[in-house]
């Protein structure tokens, strides 16, 4: 870009602060720092809270050897601005020149969770090389700690963690408060994980161990995952996770090796929650697999669970999926995934609060969730969201003929609720035909009662 | 081998085809003339709802692309027999057979195209071929079980079941077809046995679970009647059974003839034999539901459509028939008339619950609300013309319409367009 022609634009235009912003960048890439500096003073007249500016200052700031103005302006950056990843990614390159690795990976881990394109791995690695090993706790308010529990990922297993693309980062905050409704699932999660995990001498004497694995099992978009979520965080326990993409591109290269990896991993910063979706993808029949690479795969996942090679004490292991009839059955003998929880779709209450999420933001008259809950009976979190989109698309096309704002109605709402039909249906006429013939070990017994045909 | 094609095989055995769709789409966009891509599409789109006719063009694009091989040819058989094309299925398989003769795959897909046109020698063959080329070929093995059985050579059948479960005595398909021989040879027990083991192996396999239905229903003895005349029809070809029907009705208009001369009186077990079978192959089945509903073990296998139709059917028939005969009984006519024609509306009722095709089900439903309102008119009319003859004037009138509406309904039963489901839709 010609830089001339800028300035002559520039002249022209002096208040455009894109335009501004444009020649700052390209006087600062030629070392005019004096210049540059000048322009983005120049736009912060013009917008005193520019954050693209307040970053290029605290840049050249740094060039200049100002090293801990710049910090001090990036920490009021950040303060101003949590969630602006590049703020936070400088604040960690500086806060490592300033021979801080630990508080460099903090700031690092944040703007990688802010925003995965900021990952930045030569700078990752000599964070780690300096002695910043230690993950940064993230909530879901924005603010950073320091991880208390002192379980550490160590050195190239960070490295490594990234490289397996397991969300590794997130340490849950959300609460089953924060889970509208599921009373009844709720109360099996406590019972059969939390408290377990919280009495664990208790259960012991009853001949009870904390930890092992847990199978979420149920229709589709019915919030497995946000209760898995939620019970890690009720435990204040580390939440990994791992998604069916990570699970298949082990099927794909070094399968086992990354699997044991992940449990590595797990088991450094216990007390865990190492989360696998759609877990049938992993732990499929050995029958149903061609690839001997698949069945080796498996037994590996079997060794691992058992903890053959390590203890898995305080190490909760939760698979969530929507085709439990797929699982291996070894994977459901005692010590593997030997409690098996069922997620119906949303009850009335959970449907209610689902509604009102999917109502934030949205221009709404004559709203009443209770209503739409009761309509939705058999509905799934995604139902419920599809009702919201037809709903808003009927607005829009109002608002489009008549060329002006039209609400979302509550009555447009009840006429999308007949138009979505519950996805569940299907998922259930599948899960009778499994809790009618193959239920030999009562392992449908809850489809069986949610259905009416047990009592 | 890309990632991603390797990816879509993967969310295949693992059941997750509308996700391998995607990936393999994503796959061609790279390597557009990717073959095995378009098989891959092929088996995934057989498998999702809907998908028939868009599977088909994928496994021509794959054919056109590897013209040599069997393969594309023979997924473009199974498909089409799946869209019950069976006679350009054969054709298919048939080309399949001479590109590559040692292709299992290929006699199988020929094996069930001549399944498909009930030709259950030359099927019989094609999967012996099959596992001439592989004995351990379980496609082959169950195909030959089956067919053996459409000829009701039931000891062969089951034998080659046997055989298969003593190698794999988790096939799910072989207990199946040990299950139906089992039935065919009128042996229910062990035919709910079977299909329950069936179906404790693979709970969605539609083929066990409709075994297993068939057994709870031959529970009782007007059922089996009917199921012995259905397997006895199965093992001739479509000309051969519509042969079987003219002859018969020729066969029991002779026979009433040959009565009456003798007796008249002979001609009533004769008509009624013969109305019973007529209407009963109608009937059996919702009577049958009916009969399940009360148990409360068997009345879980039914689907909501067979339940309902189970209801409907079982109340029109019995309420019916204790109508009628009350109605005659005690000498009031117009319940006897009701009771009369809600038994003729189970014959257009018993076309409406289970009926695939959406045009047959508005077709029957209305026959049956307006053959019941016709009997509601024919009832006033009697009630208000005590002393007259039953059928007569008005009466009369409304009853020849009943009559013609009965009548045609079980013609238009025979039409597939209101009995089938588009095989494209499957």
């Amino acid at each position: 870009m010609n830089l001339d022609a800028l300035r002559h634009a520039l002249a022209a235009s002096p208040e455009n602060v894109p335009l501004l912003l444009m020649v700052a960048k390209l006087e600062e890439d030629q070392f005019s720092i004096a210049e540059a500096r000048q322009l983005l003073d120049r736009i912060l007249i013009l917008e005193p809270s520019n954050r693209e500016a307040l970053l290029a200052i605290a840049r050249l700031l740094d060039f200049s050897g100002e090293a801990s103005q710049a910090i001090v302006r990036l920490e009021d950056l950040c303060s101003r601005d949590p969630n602006y990843a590049a703020a936070w990614l400088l604040r960690a390159r500086l806060t490592l020149d300033e021979g801080e690795p630990a508080r460099a990976r903090q700031y690092y881990d944040k703007a990688v969770e802010i925003d995965r394109s900021q990952a930045d791995d030569a700078l990752l690695a000599e964070i780690l090389k300096a002695g910043g090993t230690k993950r940064g706790v993230l909530t879901s308010t924005g603010e950073i700690h320091d991880d208390d529990n002192g379980t550490p990922f160590e050195g190239l297993d960070a490295s490594a963690a990234l490289d397996l693309g397991i969300d590794f980062q997130l340490k849950s905050d959300l609460k089953f408060t924060d889970v509208g409704g599921m009373e009844q699932v709720k109360e099996d999660i406590r019972m059969k994980i939390i408290h377990p995990l919280k009495n664990p001498q208790l259960f012991a004497a009853y001949g009870k161990k904390a930890g092992g694995g847990v199978l979420l099992y149920g229709p589709p978009g019915c919030g497995k995952t946000l209760m898995a979520q939620a019970t890690a965080g009720e435990i204040d326990a580390t939440f990994l996770s791992v998604g069916l993409h990570q699970i298949l591109d082990m099927y794909i290269g070094e399968s086992e090796q990354k699997l044991h990896k992940i449990f590595e991993l797990a088991r450094k910063s216990k007390p865990a929650v190492l989360f696998f979706d759609e877990t049938d993808a992993l732990a499929a029949d050995r029958r149903d697999m061609r690839q001997s690479a698949g069945r080796t795969l498996i037994n590996q996942f079997l060794s691992e669970l058992d903890g053959t090679q390590a203890q898995n004490d305080d190490l909760l292991i939760l698979g969530a999926t929507n085709a439990p009839w797929q699982l291996d059955g070894a994977f459901l003998r005692p010590g593997r995934f030997d409690r098996i929880i069922f997620v119906p779709p949303p009850d009335l209450a959970a449907r209610a609060e689902i509604a009102k999420i999917h109502a934030k933001g949205k221009p709404l008259t004559d709203f009443d969730p209770a209503d739409i809950a009761k309509r939705t009976e058999g509905f799934s979190g995604a139902d419920l969201k599809a009702v919201f989109d037809l709903a808003t698309e009927a607005a829009l096309s109002e608002a489009m003929k008549k060329g002006t704002m039209v609400p979302v109605t509550g009555k447009m709402l009840v006429k999308a609720t007949k138009d979505v039909k519950p996805s569940t249906k299907k998922w259930f006429e599948s899960a009778k035909n499994h809790a009618l013939y193959a239920n030999q070990s009562g392992f449908y017994d809850d489809i069986l009662t949610h259905l009416g045909i047990k009592k | 081998m890309s990632s991603e094609f390797t990816r879509a095989q993967l969310l295949r055995e693992r059941g997750r085809h509308p996700e391998a769709v995607a990936t393999v789409l994503s796959h061609l966009a790279h390597q557009p003339e990717d073959p095995h891509a378009f098989i891959e599409l092929a088996l995934n789109r057989m498998e999702i709802p809907g998908q028939l006719a868009l599977a088909l063009a994928d496994a021509k694009t794959a054919t056109g692309l590897m013209p040599g091989d069997s393969f594309p040819l023979s997924l473009q058989a199974r498909i089409l027999v799946q869209l019950e094309k069976p006679k350009l299925a054969l054709e298919l398989a048939e080309s399949a057979v001479a590109i590559d003769p040692e292709s299992g795959h290929a006699w199988n897909s020929k094996c069930l195209a001549l399944i498909g046109e009930s030709n259950w020698k030359e099927a019989e063959a094609s999967a012996r071929n099959a596992l001439s080329l592989n004995a351990d070929d379980a496609t082959a093995s169950n195909l030959l079980a089956h067919v053996l059985r459409l000829q009701n050579r039931l000891d062969e059948s089951e034998a080659e079941a046997n055989r298969r479960l003593a190698r794999d005595p988790e096939n799910a398909f072989s207990f199946a077809n040990a299950g139906w021989a089992a039935l065919q040879r009128g042996d229910v027990k062990a035919a709910e046995s079977h299909f329950k083991e069936s179906l404790r192996i693979n709970p969605e396999m539609e083929y066990a679970r409709d075994g297993l239905k068939e057994s709870y229903r031959a529970r009782s003895a007007f059922y089996r009647m009917f199921l012995k005349w259905a397997f006895f029809m199965q093992r001739f070809s479509q000309s051969n059974r519509m042969a079987i029907i003219i002859g018969m009705i020729f066969g029991f208009k002779i026979l009433r003839v040959l009565a009456a001369s003798i007796h008249p009186l002979l001609v009533i077990p004769i008509a009624l034999a013969y109305y019973l079978f007529l209407f009963g192959s109608w009937l059996s089945g919702g009577i049958a539901n009916f009969l399940m509903l009360r148990d409360p073990v068997a009345r879980l296998a039914l689907d909501p459509a067979e339940k309902v139709e189970g209801g409907v059917i079982g109340t029109l028939f019995f309420g019916g028939l204790i109508a009628l005969v009350a109605g005659i009984a005690v000498g009031l006519h117009p319940l006897a008339v009701i009771g009369g024609v809600m038994i003729l509306t189970t014959l257009p009722a018993s076309m409406i619950f289970t009926n695939p095709s959406k045009k047959g089900r508005i077709v029957f439903s209305l026959i049956g609300v307006t053959v019941l309102l016709l009997g509601v008119l024919m009832a006033l009319d009697v009630a208000s013309h005590p002393g007259r003859e039953i059928i007569a004037d008005q009466a009369a009138t409304y009853s020849t319409y009943v009559i013609l509406l009965v009548a045609g309904s079980s013609w238009l039963g025979m039409l597939d367009s209101l009995r089938k489901q588009d095989p494209r839709l499957k």
